[in-house]
């Protein structure tokens, strides 16, 4: 199986000295941000971007760093959620769900520990599909055509319409802006300006990361100000620990997550808020039976995998198709685009090193993920806990 | 009520797309479909989907914090751009956030360390490491 080859050449490329210092480095920043409520990994990508080509990276190792940074944030973000109830992105909304009142009746460890395992079953699993689904994928991209691209991003958007129950009217309304935002700028076919009212700053377009750190980071800058966000602070509890049993029940909660997750990661436009909430609502209507909302446990493992599995599952179409599947994913494509690299079809041919050593490194970065999250859980625990205007402040910068 | 509201700005910026896409002209048709299609389409959509908003509006509950503060930020963070190249990208970045942690509770003094610290900082990080110029302002530096 070509794959098995492939996916050896990348660990040869993942696993210089340089290549596994960086992806430790992602990930441990990646939780990190995740952890504080404000930056959320978009923002951070986009300001390290700068940063990987100043330091004159090598391209695989710059996507290393960033893509650890990505899917590193889903395991951080979790923290803030069930013990503060404040969700660090919009993906994090339904782990407050059922991880702060666990938290609250004291059991924020086994909390804490089951969105854990939650987030490495998801992300793990994810990464095992993407490796068996990228080149397939590819194959398929080769024949496709304009008309192919325009029928998947339609398709995307009608999801992402009637997944957004009882809202699917505002949702169109949103994707209409958004293609609006979007044509703003010199038109490809033509050459004709649109939009642009005759200033020169327009011709070439917005540029997708200003307007997502104008969109997310100034939004929460001004919901912080307003003093909306305020969380009672809960203790990690000394309730009972997760119990063996408790991880058997959630397994198939799990596996439900996993796949939803991925699916709806790899969909573009669909990321890992679409994904969470799908996967909470799927295990409610499966499994309440009156406890979800109250601390099920499987209300916390749900959303918290398929969060995960999105993160990663929305880096395939990025690579196979040049589709970006998520907001930060589409900065990404920007990093790619500053090292003259064109993801896409001919990525896994042209730079197999590059394609595959990411894929590798987001093996290791999955295993280091937990390893690091078990220690430093307490200490994120305790720095969150810790007065907000020094909170704020470093999320203001 | 804020859907309605919401609806009628949607249904306007709709009507704008439509109405400045007729403007496009293209002297030669090389492409078969042209700039104008597309942008009407979607400003298409806009106007249908702001009527419906506005005729069946959804509950929205509307909560306020401590507005005035998130107004400060915001306006200060509108007034940024347009001082960055008269006064120089230290001393405006040094005010923006002076308002903005007076806004986030901090004392004045503290306020005012942190947030020339933070400008010079960003300028050394960006300017000098980054190789990114930044406005100097008129004293040069």
């Amino acid at each position: 199986m070509d794959a098995f080859a492939a996916l050896l050449t990348g660990f040869q490329v993942a696993l210089t000295p340089l290549n596994l210092t960086v992806a430790f480095a992602g990930v441990a920043l990646g939780t990190a941000i995740g952890a504080l409520p404000g930056i959320g990994p978009i923002n951070a990508v986009a300001l390290l971007l700068p940063l990987c080509f100043a330091l004159k990276l090598p391209p695989e190792t710059a996507l290393i760093l960033l893509a650890g940074l990505y899917y590193g944030s889903g395991y951080g973000g979790r923290i803030s959620s069930i013990l503060l109830n404040i969700p660090g992105d919009p993906g994090l909304v339904m782990t407050t769900l059922d991880g702060y009142p666990l938290a609250k009746s004291g059991r924020g460890a086994a909390a804490l520990a089951i969105s854990g395992i939650g987030s490495f079953v998801g992300g793990t699993s994810a990464v095992i599909l993407m490796t068996f689904l990228a080149v397939p994928l590819t194959r398929l991209a080769l024949s496709f055509g304009p008309a192919d691209y325009v029928a998947l991003m339609v398709l995307s958007f009608a999801l992402l319409g009637t997944m957004s129950e009882g809202k699917a009217v505002k949702t169109w309304i949103a994707v209409a802006l958004g293609l609006l935002l979007a044509m703003v700028g010199i038109d490809g076919g033509t050459g004709v300006e649109r939009f642009t009212f005759g200033s020169l700053e327009l011709l070439g377009g917005i540029d997708f990361t200003s307007l997502t750190i104008g969109l997310f980071a100034v939004a929460e800058i001004l919901f912080l100000a307003e003093g909306m966000i305020s969380g009672v602070v809960s203790r990690t509890g000394n309730g009972a620990r997760l119990t063996f049993r408790e991880i058997v029940y959630c397994i198939p909660a799990m596996l439900r997550a996993t796949g939803l997750g991925f699916f709806l990661g790899v969909l573009p436009g669909t990321g890992a808020s679409v994904a969470s909430a799908m996967a909470y609502t799927a295990e409610k209507r499966i499994s309440d039976k009156g406890t979800f909302g109250k601390g099920d446990m499987r209300g916390l493992a749900a959303p918290e995998t398929a969060d995960n599995a999105a993160q990663t599952g929305s880096m395939v179409p990025m690579l196979a198709l040049g589709i970006p599947g998520s907001g930060t994913t589409a900065v990404m494509l920007g990093a790619f685009m500053m090292y003259s690299i064109t993801p896409g079809p001919l990525l896994f041919t042209q730079r197999p090193e590059g394609a595959w050593g990411l894929i590798a490194s987001m093996y290791i970065g999955n295993l280091m993920l937990p390893v690091l999250n078990l220690p430093l859980g307490g200490l994120f625990a305790r720095l969150l806990t810790g007065s907000t205007p020094s909170r704020t402040r470093l999320s203001y910068c | 009520m804020i859907d309605r509201l919401v609806g009628l700005i949607c249904a306007l910026i709709g009507a704008g797309a439509i109405w400045h896409a007729q403007t496009l002209h293209v002297p030669f048709a090389a492409d078969p479909v042209g700039p104008r299609v597309f942008p009407t389409i979607i400003g298409g959509v806009l106007i249908l989907g702001g009527f419906i908003l506005m005729l069946r509006p959804g509950p929205v509950t509307m909560e306020f914090g401590t507005w005035p503060r998130a107004l400060a930020v915001l306006v200060a963070s509108l007034i940024y751009p347009l001082l960055l190249l008269p006064i120089g990208f230290i001393a405006a970045t040094a005010l923006l956030c002076f308002v903005a942690a007076l806004a986030f509770h901090a004392r004045p003094l503290p306020a005012a360390v942190s947030a020339v610290t933070t400008a010079v900082v960003f300028f050394v990080l960006l300017d000098k490491m980054l190789d990114l110029p930044l406005p100097r302002g008129p004293l040069g530096i």
